[in-house]
């Protein structure tokens, strides 16, 4: 079966992110494979267990190519890198990733369930979209027999078991599985792995349809709460509701 | 917004693979590792299921041999990058593979034969055999060549008899490489090497050392008496066990500077940090000249280690002329820096870094072995001076 992995790189999630002349600025934040690609690049590993047939798809900056490294390290085959620092919007990233698709014709497509930077979940549907394939989103549990698909998908109040044929989309969420850990060895051996590379000329595609005016960095305000201490028995069970109900911390 | 790809600028960054390397060791300190330090920090005890975790990564066979599951090509770079990351969660828990695959390991792979590497390195780097180092004695401990325990040649093999101190690993080990004298009447020429089995009859292990730091390692007291080992367990040549100590000490010696380097990071890192959001006297005290100028002099003196270990695990593994008073300046320098830089931090702490719960504490009393351990301060500046022609 041939498996194509979408890959994003994103801040890691204890990077402190600065913004400079109303932009995010991730000028020497660190920089990581998004966690939920992370679990499709596992997933992908585990049903061609050799790596044979995986692919890594990026489409983002030249920092990006860090994340690919950890992808293939991980262990998938090549990779290809549409090399891009412009801010796209999902519909014409899906545009560009279809072409993609169609050119390496793979059974099954891996999207991160939710982006870490963005928090957008609409990537892997508007990719399905694109190429008018099935999609299961949010997957947690995965079993394929021959070009039938089994799926767990998290709703709201519990889980739904769908069955679907391949071709597919499928994004990914927490619990899907436990990503590895490359070995140095493999680290090693992704530096000498295929990454072709693209630009967006190469897809038709000149820029994204939606322009980024202005971003800023939320201040975190303090509540600045004060509790009436005259009835300590009353103050006490205020302070363990407060941490409890709003602060979520007990 | 425009990014650029990190590349490295200078011939003293780490390069691409390197990095990634450490970024992996990151994330599994972060989770695999952290959350288990003050488990095994008040039971005295190495966390065991690392064992299995540490094999996974490949991180038990740097430089080791490729047929024994290592990762072949010497990588001194790799292996502090791993001492490094390791110690930044606690000295204790990274000695532990450290002295097996780091201070063990190499005898097998530089003088082991392919049976020895077979039966003992293979499982080891797999996670399945634990290995120690032992050189120390009551009587002797810089002076390697002054040892007197003994082993006498008899039919099949050689008895051994004598005791050990210090030795790291020595109660969880599978196998231990042991030094003994062979020809009692030499000093560097009398000494031998051997592979004992803590099943093998004669041999003993002394109760859990006491110490200052290193809690989640064991450290043992060993003793000998007419301890049967036969043959087929010397290891590399009789009579030659002195110098095959010396060369394996040149890979002791940096993978203790990357410890030093992981005590010093966590400490400048965590005290910079604190500097920034305490105050006093209505200011940060980072805004205090005597507090600012202590970290500025934190940081110089960690880069100048990291570049003299980086230059010496480079010259090394070049097996360059001068690497041998390289490596010794490096272990010098970065243990020295390491024990000044923790001190620095607790000054900077105040009352909460003798306190557990900051980790200065941790790492303040795990780096001071750095300074004895894999040869003392003193005697790395006698290598420095000798290599200079006093
Ligand atoms: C926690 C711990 C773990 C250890 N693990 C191991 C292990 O796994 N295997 C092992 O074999 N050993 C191990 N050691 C032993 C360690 O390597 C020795 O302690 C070290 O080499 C110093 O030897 P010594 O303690 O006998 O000190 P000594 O050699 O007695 O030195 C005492 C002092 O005299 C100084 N001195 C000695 N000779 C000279 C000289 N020529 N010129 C100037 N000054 C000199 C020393 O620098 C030191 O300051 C460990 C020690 C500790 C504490």
């Amino acid at each position: 079966m041939k498996i194509l992995c979408l890959i994003r790189q994103v801040p890691d999630a204890e990077a402190r992110v600065k913004a400079k002349n109303g932009l995010v600025d991730l000028e020497g934040a660190t920089l990581a494979l998004d966690g939920m690609d992370e679990y499709g690049v596992e997933q992908a590993l585990r049903i061609n267990t050799d790596g044979a047939n995986t692919v890594a798809v990026a489409l983002g900056g030249a920092r990006f190519e860090d994340a690919i490294r950890r992808a293939l390290a991980m262990g998938l085959e090549r990779a290809i890198h549409v090399e891009s620092s412009e801010h796209l919007d999902v519909v014409t990233q899906a545009k560009i990733l279809a072409k993609i698709v169609q050119e390496e014709q793979p059974d099954l497509v891996f999207c991160g369930g939710q982006h870490a930077d963005s928090d957008s979940q609409a990537l892997g549907a508007a990719l399905a979209e694109a190429l008018n394939w099935n999609q299961i989103t949010w997957t947690t549990a995965l079993e394929i027999e021959n070009s039938s698909v089994k799926a767990t998908h998290d709703v709201d109040d519990g889980k739904e078991q769908l069955e679907l044929e391949l071709p597919l989309v499928i994004t990914t969420q927490q619990g899907l599985n436990e990503p590895r850990y490359p070995t140095l060895p493999n680290i090693m051996k992704a530096k000498k792995k295929e990454i072709r590379k693209a630009s967006l000329a190469d897809y038709g595609v000149a820029g994204g349809k939606v322009r980024v005016v202005k971003q800023e960095i939320q201040d975190k305000q303090r509540l600045n709460k004060l509790i009436d201490g005259k009835d300590p028995t009353a103050a006490a069970e205020e302070l363990i509701k407060l941490l409890h109900v709003e602060a979520k911390v007990i | 917004m425009t990014i650029t790809a990190l590349t490295p600028v200078s011939r003293s960054e780490l390069d691409g693979v390197h990095l990634e390397f450490r970024s992996v060791l990151r994330a599994f300190v972060r989770d695999q590792v952290l959350p288990i330090v003050d488990e095994s920090e008040k039971s005295k005890s190495f966390p065991k299921q690392l064992w299995s975790k540490l094999a996974g990564l490949g991180v038990l066979g740097i430089g080791l041999p490729e047929h024994a599951g290592g990762t072949g090509e010497a990588d001194s770079v790799a292996m502090m990058i791993f001492a490094e990351e390791l110690s930044k969660a606690s000295g204790g828990i990274a000695i532990t593979p450290i002295a097996s695959s780091y201070l063990g390991g190499p005898y097998l792979a530089k003088f082991g034969t392919p049976s020895q590497q077979k039966t003992y390195l293979e499982p080891m780097i797999a996670g399945k055999m634990v290995a120690a180092i032992a050189i120390t004695e009551p009587g002797a401990g810089s002076d390697v060549a002054g040892i007197s325990s003994v082993a006498r040649k008899v039919d099949g093999g050689y008895l051994i008899n004598g005791s050990k101190i210090f030795i790291t690993n020595g109660g969880i080990a599978d196998w231990l490489i042991v030094a003994a004298k062979t020809d009692p009447a030499e000093r560097h020429k009398g000494i031998s090497q051997f592979i004992v089995l803590p099943s093998d009859a004669g041999f003993g292990v002394g109760r859990p050392l006491e110490k200052l730091g290193w809690h989640s390692s064991d450290t043992r007291e060993l003793r000998f008496d007419d301890c049967f080992v036969p043959d087929d367990r010397l290891v590399g040549e009789v009579g030659r066990g002195f110098y095959q100590i010396a060369s394996a000490f040149q890979t002791e010696r940096l993978v203790l500077c990357g410890m030093a380097l992981g005590h010093a990071q966590v400490c400048l890192d965590l005290s910079l940090e604190y500097a920034k959001q305490r105050m006093a006297f209505g200011h940060t005290i980072g805004k205090f000249q005597a507090i600012r100028h202590q970290l500025a002099q934190m940081a110089i003196d960690l880069k100048t280690s990291r570049l003299l270990a980086l230059d010496a695990a480079q010259k090394l593994d070049a097996n360059a002329h001068d690497s041998l008073s390289v490596v010794s300046m490096a272990k010098y320098h970065c243990c020295r820096v390491a024990n000044t830089i923790a001190d620095h931090a607790m000054q900077v702490f105040g009352g909460m870094g003798y306190l557990e719960e900051t980790r200065i504490a941790l790492h303040f009393r795990d780096a001071r072995i750095l300074r004895i351990g894999g040869g003392t301060d003193e005697i790395m500046l006698e290598v420095v001076a000798k290599q200079m022609g006093l």
